[in-house]
């Protein structure tokens, strides 16, 4: 089970999915909306997913 | 040593600083804030910025209602003059594109704009030439990271944003970023380590990440959104314009710029806009540059 937490919506959900591709598709974000941080880390959307990650779906912010 | 400096000189050392410049792009929140603290840290600005100061903008950028219409960057340089007149300040009503580049060139460049384009055009022009600093801010939350190898590392070429939407952004939340991105930068100009990590910061609840972000070494070749629907594609390389101009039927025919049909603007330095284009036509066409 992997800890995700959900900006856009300030949600934190448990889910389980075998990499982050599955997961997006399965919470329904937007990959042009996020990125995607794994364990503190920036992640690839490739990327292997492992019990207890905590994963968070960041909102791509862009003003100044 | 003058003496405005005698206390933060036991801190950093002034004497360094005080011969470097910085160029900031973009003169809203985030980038006022950064160019008052680094005026009052004694380093050199140029700044840049074609837009003129709106009402809208009294609540968190640095302006006044007597500054309404005038262009931001001149009423940031007479201001910050005044502040520190042992400083020197360029101001650059322009916006930055393809053919004015070289005006980023100074010790360091802090991207302190609202739009990816602007923010990738920077990266085409500081990759491993300039250091730089991406900030950027949406009403509670903040980011400021130090580019070390290319922004694209960070955005991959997935991700799109509104251009057109109108952005706020809490005048707290600009005043925190300006304050680590300036941290940063004067470490940077200094020669000392920095942060490595890309700092998140939602001043809101008060919460604070540091990501850590591996460079891929190598940049990639990203189509991106601008308003309605018009693309931007920097290819990283010199393109010859004459052998264009003869495949394509063209336009406009300048030295570094061609403009072919339908719309595309090509520059010498391969930066691209298509204009009225959809990404898989772009993507068609680029195969054959």
């Amino acid at each position: 089970m992997v800890k995700v937490f959900i900006e856009k919506e300030n949600k934190k959900l448990n889910a389980e999915a075998k990499d982050i591709e599955e997961l997006m598709k399965k919470l329904n974000i937007n990959k042009e909306e996020v990125i995607v941080v794994r364990n503190n880390q920036l992640a690839p959307r490739n990327e292997k997913l492992n019990d207890s990650d905590e994963v968070k779906f960041l909102s791509v912010i862009s003003g100044g | 040593m003058i003496m405005q400096y005698q206390r933060v000189r036991k801190i950093i050392d002034m004497e360094v600083l005080r011969k470097k410049t910085v160029t900031i792009v973009g003169l809203g929140s985030l980038g006022s804030f950064t160019a008052l603290l680094l005026a009052k840290n004694g380093v050199n600005l140029n700044l840049i910025d074609f837009d003129r100061v709106l009402v809208e903008n009294l609540s968190s950028q640095l302006y006044s209602g007597k500054d309404i219409k005038k262009y931001k960057a001149e009423v940031t340089a007479e201001y910050l003059k005044k502040i520190n007149r042992d400083i020197k300040i360029k101001a650059v009503n322009e916006r930055l594109n393809s053919l004015n580049m070289n005006i980023l060139d100074s010790d360091l460049v802090i991207d302190c704009t609202d739009n990816l384009d602007t923010r990738f055009l920077i990266d085409s022009y500081c990759y491993r030439r300039i250091p730089w600093i991406h900030t950027t801010a949406l009403k509670t939350i903040g980011l400021v990271y130090v580019v070390d190898n290319s922004l694209s590392d960070l955005y991959s070429s997935d991700i799109s944003e509104d251009l057109c939407d109108e952005h706020g952004i809490l005048n707290t939340t600009a005043s925190m970023v300006a304050s680590m991105a300036v941290t940063q930068a004067i470490k940077i100009l200094l020669g000392l380590p920095h942060e490595r990590d890309l700092i998140r910061v939602n001043i809101w609840d008060n919460t604070f990440d540091k990501i850590r972000i591996n460079p891929s070494g190598k940049r990639e070749i990203r189509i991106i959104k601008l308003c309605r629907n018009n693309y931007s594609v920097n290819l990283h390389k010199e393109l010859d314009l004459n052998i264009l101009s003869g495949k394509y039927e063209t336009i406009l025919k300048k030295d570094n710029i061609i403009i072919v049909k339908p719309k595309i603007i090509i520059n010498r330095n391969g930066y691209i806009i298509f204009e009225n284009m959809d990404k898989d036509s772009i993507k068609k066409w680029l195969r054959f540059l």
